[in-house]
């Protein structure tokens, strides 16, 4: 998720009081995984997509709770050395 | 799925498929082994660490609508209501908490609400029983007598197995009944504390919601071994981080203790049990380490008998009192310079292990016998949300 501002290696904060808006990145849960990815309502289709578009976008069921786990606020990125 | 004690013991607490399965409440851990291999049950260790900062989060929920709030357990609070309301409000207020505390903490939380706390209880036994996460007693006095009429006496918040054998001898099975019972018998068999269950069942609050501020009576710190010992100066180790933690609490709440109960026993499941209590009275009230770690001492030449398999030290500090209600003690020890300077390394020693959260200073004695007194705890779940390297790793 490099364009979006998250490496590897870095902690998010995630906060479960917030209703999820198209554009945010969100914690998600697929396939029983916990992963991130971005939230993005397409012709009021749920949809959710890593950026860059490695795998297909994932239609969601925005009702079901456990899918959208949080949404991401921060990012927390540490330096790195030169 | 289980959670085990600490000591991956005993199972504590279990789902509700497990409990299906054949698994029992308070089962020893080995026993139930082959059960849960056969249906593939997922195992917990206890991680007290993680539960306390679930119920800490769920706590800071209810402060964001409540103002009256007592934390009876790391599971349970109880929360005042000023103003009175319609039972359709209250049920309406119950489901909003419920939703708020599964969206944003994920703990699916059960309320009950009634004019009194036993009642509450009673209310939120009714409701977890029925699967509901709210109920609320009807606030017509004559409803809630027709459910006492079928709850029984042994579910009653207060009322123990032995009570409860002992009020069914009686003829009372009932909370109803209990309710109905001569005032005059339940205050000479149960005394106040049965007279108050009484009362509260009836309507009459006699509990208020604690104020935080009120001081406990005493502070017990006990553990399990991790394996037995017999070894005098294990047990001296062990007792010293008893003492430890018993005292993290005595100093979070600003208080000193008069005296110290020292206590060690062997299995109640093996063998011969064993077990010995002493009390120390201390010079004058304190809570400095040094102090306490030498009452230990004096208690253990009461209390060790060798040759026994110890398998579990505890210590009960009493007669606690605020540090400036302190009366001065006739044998008052003069402040020496190591005194104080003893003083200021316990101080320094605590402050450094609240720091980093861990007990990284000690002293010597607490070496002794680790490896057989520290807890076995195998299959515990990550410290999710308290440490950092025990966070959840996710992919993109």
């Amino acid at each position: 998720m490099e364009k979006s501002g998250i490496f590897s290696g870095d902690y998010l904060v995630v906060d479960r009081s917030i209703q999820p808006i198209s554009g945010q990145v969100v914690l998600a849960v697929v396939n029983d995984t916990f992963t991130v990815k971005r939230y993005h309502l397409e012709q009021g289709k749920p949809y959710l997509m890593s950026d860059p578009m490695t795998t297909k976008p994932v239609l969601v069921a925005a009702t079901d709770q456990h899918t959208l786990w949080g949404v991401v606020t921060y990012v927390l990125h540490k330096p790195c050395l030169y | 799925m289980v959670v085990l004690s600490n000591n991956d013991g005993c199972i504590i607490a279990l789902s509700k498929e497990a409990k299906a399965l054949g698994i029992t409440m308070g089962a020893p851990f080995f026993k139930m082994k082959e059960l849960i291999k056969k249906h593939r049950i997922t195992v917990f260790s206890s991680n007290f660490t993680l539960y306390s900062d679930f119920s800490n989060r769920l706590v800071d929920l209810y402060r964001h609508f409540f103002e009256e709030i007592e934390v009876y357990s790391v599971d349970e609070s109880f929360i005042r209501l000023n103003s009175p309301q319609t039972e359709k409000e209250l049920q309406r207020l119950g489901l909003e908490i419920h939703q708020k505390a599964l969206q944003w903490v994920g703990i699916p939380v059960t309320l009950g609400f009634g004019p009194t706390k036993t009642l509450a209880k009673v209310a939120q036994k009714l409701a977890k029983n029925s699967g509901s996460p709210v109920f609320v007693l009807p606030l017509c006095k004559k409803a809630v007598l027709g459910i006492l009429n079928t709850f029984p006496v042994q579910d009653i918040w207060g009322i123990g197995r032995r009570y409860s054998v002992f009020l069914k001898k009686q003829g009372l099975y009932t909370a109803k009944q209990f309710t109905e019972a001569d005032p005059r018998f339940i205050q000479k068999q149960m005394g106040v504390t049965g007279r108050r269950i009484q009362l509260e069942l009836a309507g009459t609050s006699c509990l208020s919601v604690a104020d935080m501020a009120t001081p406990q009576k005493s502070i017990l710190c006990s553990r399990s071994f991790g394996k037995k010992i017999s070894q005098i100066d294990f047990i001296k180790g062990a007792l010293t981080h008893n003492v430890m933690t018993a005292l993290q609490k005595l100093h979070s709440q600003g208080l000193t203790t008069g005296a110290i109960w020292v206590f060690i026993a062997t299995s109640r499941h093996y063998g011969d049990y064993y077990a010995k209590g002493h009390l120390v009275t201390l010079w004058q009230p304190t809570d400095a380490l040094s102090d306490l770690l030498s009452a230990v001492s004096e208690a253990l030449t009461f209390i060790f008998k060798p040759g026994y398999p110890y398998a579990k030290s505890g210590v009960m500090l009493l007669q606690l009192s605020t540090k400036s209600a302190q009366a001065l003690s006739l044998f008052q020890a003069q402040t020496t310079p190591q005194a104080t300077a003893l003083q200021t390394l316990s101080l320094t020693a605590a402050k450094l292990n609240k720091k980093f959260d861990k007990r990284l200073v000690f002293p010597a004695v607490g070496l002794q016998g680790k490896a057989y007194w520290s807890m076995n705890q195998t299959l515990k779940s990550p410290r999710y949300t308290t440490c950092f390297d025990e966070v959840l790793q996710v992919q993109a």
